[in-house]
């Protein structure tokens, strides 16, 4: 027997509203120059389920902007980097984007996808930043031992 | 004709930030969540680079490599191990899997970057 999921939709776009507004709130609440681990754990919680939710409704364009915020809010829980304001200005321009795709999911008018990748891309950009390592090393083997 | 990628490490932050780099820099870039899953992806289709976690549930990537190596159409396919460990004995498990080289996470993305050059061009 297969499930039609497309009757709780409505349910989805409630609740993801809710936790996009959860989100905002929460990001307002962070200290920059202490955050709060547990506040953004909790937010990192919510952030996944957005975007797990909206996976399975198929939004993969609000999933993909999700996930990296979740990469950011993540590299900032495991103090891979320092927090910043410009992050917290960052994250809430997503949860913007983030609410207006969802809007015009819901409603039937068209996706910006220009607006999604660009915040996508912001946010990777702030998150790669964070796994540059200063002293990150490599190494080759020889060529004949390695199958080149 | 492009140069894909074959990029397997369970966590999604970091398969995402691969792709994006690599991506970026004009490779195609397929993702795998697990070794098991890298293998299965391997079977099917042709990559110019396989990079590899080491730590992963299901299959670790030394298993991967090894059994990357023995497909017939991967035999000659370079391999790198991006992972957390860069001990002397790690490094000697990654070349007698088979291994091309490895790359210590967390990663320089230029680094990254010039590592893949150096490998497949």
């Amino acid at each position: 027997m297969s499930l039609d999921i497309s009757r709780f939709r409505h349910i989805y776009f409630a609740e993801a509203q809710q936790r996009l507004s959860t989100i905002e709130t929460l990001l307002l609440e962070l200290d920059v120059d202490d955050p709060d681990i547990e506040l953004l754990n909790f937010i990192i919680h919510e952030v996944n389920s957005f975007g797990c939710s909206s996976a399975l409704f198929g939004y993969t364009d609000l999933t993909d902007a999700a996930h990296a915020l979740e990469s950011l809010l993540a590299h900032v829980w495991g103090g891979d980097l320092p927090f910043r304001s410009e992050m917290i200005d960052t994250m809430l321009a997503a949860a913007d984007v983030l609410k207006a795709q969802l809007h015009a999911h819901r409603d039937g008018t068209p996706i910006d996808a220009a607006a999604v990748e660009a915040i996508r891309a912001r946010l990777m950009t702030m998150t790669i930043a964070a796994m540059a390592a200063p002293h990150a090393s490599y190494g080759l083997f020889e060529p004949s031992q390695a199958g080149l | 004709m492009s140069i894909s990628i074959l990029a397997v490490d369970d966590s999604a932050s970091v398969r995402q930030m691969v792709c994006f780099t690599l991506k970026n820099a004009g490779y195609e870039v397929s993702e795998a969540v697990d070794g098991m899953d890298g293998l299965e992806k391997a079977r099917s289709k042709h990559f110019n680079l396989i990079l590899t976690d080491q730590n992963m549930p299901r299959m670790d990537g030394l298993t991967l490599i090894r059994n990357v190596r023995a497909l017939p159409h991967h035999k000659k396919t370079p391999t790198l191990m991006l992972t957390t460990e860069s001990s002397d004995a790690m490094k000697a498990q990654g070349k007698a899997a088979g291994a091309t080289g490895w790359l210590v996470k967390p990663f320089d993305p230029q680094r990254l970057i010039d590592v893949v050059k150096k490998v497949v061009g």
